[in-house]
């Protein structure tokens, strides 16, 4: 198995303690870790066996 | 509002002609996952399609209206859960299906956990997928309902549809006109997107206060889990987009699909994410009127808007319910012609597109619950499959009675839950603990 997987899962769930303030920080974040995500699988190797 | 007919009939005219331009089907292989043949981008496009349902424009619309920000982290999460899945598992799945030339989803199984895993998994598919492809012909005839179409007749045609063109084309059929509708349905997002935010005033966003953090009192940490593990494994426990593994032709065309899918993805998670809260903001405002039932919202602002606005996303709600239905369909038929009556052609295959369709419009006709509760409940009760999945790659032991006691417990515990309980909202994460027991318990006392 693959880290990332779990990486970028407790990376998303990590608004959950968030200071709650009404503010865009949880929707900006949410959008950026998984731009990041998706641009980690575009550049990584795969493995095909 | 005499123009959709019109529109409607033009859509039904060129959908028609790519099934036929697509009509070469000699073969099961070819009827059922086009040869092994297609481009990333058409099988980036189908996949999406097939993926992004009239949930979004309708369902998570107003699931984001009515409960904020954490509905674009539920969305997002199953997003980069898929993407992980695909780029995981998705080379292993894609080159072993090319290997032993599987087909069906549930085929896969047979290789590891005998035919009657298959047969069975065959059938909760087929019990599971019903109320969600239910709930995409309920989409539509809501959404039709705005335009004057009775709810009846907009049930009648969104079922034409779906079983018209997979019965003509078959996998290719679906594929080229969900590669069409796909990029109608992200053109139209973007525009009714553009149009409503030159409505509103992003400045007062901070008005809807708990709406922007979680967790809030609908975003409850059991609620989030609830909704996101059935979703974040939805890339392997659902048969129609698994069967989207085995349609592209080589290494290089898989990798570009998933990266492709991942940019459709998040682009049309975003508009449709700030749609419902730029709504909220206006309702906010006093500028929109408080929907409170959240899958009125979108029908609500499409009598809002222009006339050609609201005809062109009404089309492009109805191209995403029929993109996803009919994969549905068709990937149930592949389980029938193969798995459960073993056919050689595809004859039993083709008519199960026209009879599924016509049960599934039947059960839509009955409108069960919320749309997004019917499509949730489909995912968890395929979560009884994710360990035999899983364990296919990463657990050596277990066989045709760790496959069938497997998919027994998860299902039964499904639906047990739902029944009995139905305010218990973890009943995903039951379903996979309990199925992931007894398929590593059973498989310990199995003899290979």
């Amino acid at each position: 198995m693959r880290l990332d997987g779990i990486v970028v899962v407790l990376l998303m769930l990590l608004p959950f303690a968030f200071p709650k303030i009404p503010n865009i920080l949880t929707f900006i974040y949410w959008n950026v870790i998984s731009l990041a995500y998706l641009f980690y699988i575009a550049i990584k190797r795969w493995e095909f066996v | 509002m005499f123009e959709l007919p019109l529109i409607l009939l033009i859509y039904i005219v060129i959908g028609t002609a790519i099934a036929f331009y697509s009509r070469r089907a000699r073969s099961q292989e070819e009827f059922f996952i086009a040869n092994r043949s297609l481009g990333s981008v058409v099988s980036a496009l189908t996949y999406a399609a097939t993926t992004y349902s009239a949930f979004m424009m309708v369902g998570l619309v107003g699931l984001t209206y009515a409960t904020g920000v954490g509905a674009l982290g539920f969305e997002l999460l199953y997003l980069v859960g898929t993407l992980f899945l695909l780029s995981y598992y998705g080379p292993k799945i894609w080159k072993f299906a090319k290997d032993y030339k599987v087909v069906s989803p549930a085929e896969f199984l047979k290789f590891r956990y005998g035919i009657e895993t298959a047969k069975l998994a065959s059938v909760i598919c087929l019990i599971a997928l019903i109320p969600y492809t239910s709930a995409q012909l309920i989409g539509v005839a809501l959404l039709l309902e705005t335009v004057g179409i009775e709810f009846f007749y907009g049930i009648v045609i969104a079922a034409f549809l779906i079983a018209s063109w997979a019965f003509i084309g078959g996998l290719r059929g679906v594929a080229l006109t969900d590669a069409f509708q796909g990029v109608i349905m992200l053109t139209a997002a973007f525009t009714i997107v553009f149009y409503v935010l030159n409505t509103v005033d992003l400045s007062k966003v901070e008005k809807l206060g708990e709406m922007l953090y979680v967790p809030n009192r609908f975003w409850s940490y059991e609620r989030f889990a609830s909704l996101v593990v059935p979703w974040f494994f939805f890339a392997l426990t659902n048969p129609q987009v698994f069967q989207r593994l085995f349609i592209v032709k080589d290494e290089r065309s898989l990798k570009r699909m998933v990266i492709y899918f991942g940019t459709f993805g998040f682009l049309y998670t975003l508009l449709v994410v700030v749609l419902g809260l730029s709504l909220k903001i206006l309702t906010v405002e006093g500028s929109f009127p408080l929907i409170t039932d959240r899958d009125k919202v979108t029908p609500e602002l499409l009598t809002r808007v222009p006339q050609l606005l609201s005809i062109f996303v009404s089309l492009s709600i109805l191209m995403a319910a029929v993109t996803t239905a009919n994969s549905i369909i068709l990937s149930l038929s592949s389980m029938v012609s193969r798995d459960l009556v073993s056919e050689k052609g595809f004859l039993i295959g083709r008519m199960s597109v026209v009879l599924l369709t016509m049960f599934v419009a039947f059960f839509a006709s009955q409108r069960f619950q919320y749309i997004v509760e019917l499509s949730v409940l489909s995912s968890t009760i395929l979560l009884c499959q994710l360990p035999l999945i899983i364990g296919f790659f990463h657990w050596k032991r277990g066989g045709k009675i760790s496959g069938i006691s497997t998919l027994i417990a998860g299902f039964t515990t499904s639906i047990t839950i739902a029944i009995l309980f139905p305010k218990f909202v973890l009943g995903s994460v039951v379903t996979v603990i309990v199925a992931s027991a007894v398929y590593i318990l059973a498989s310990l006392v199995e003899k290979r």
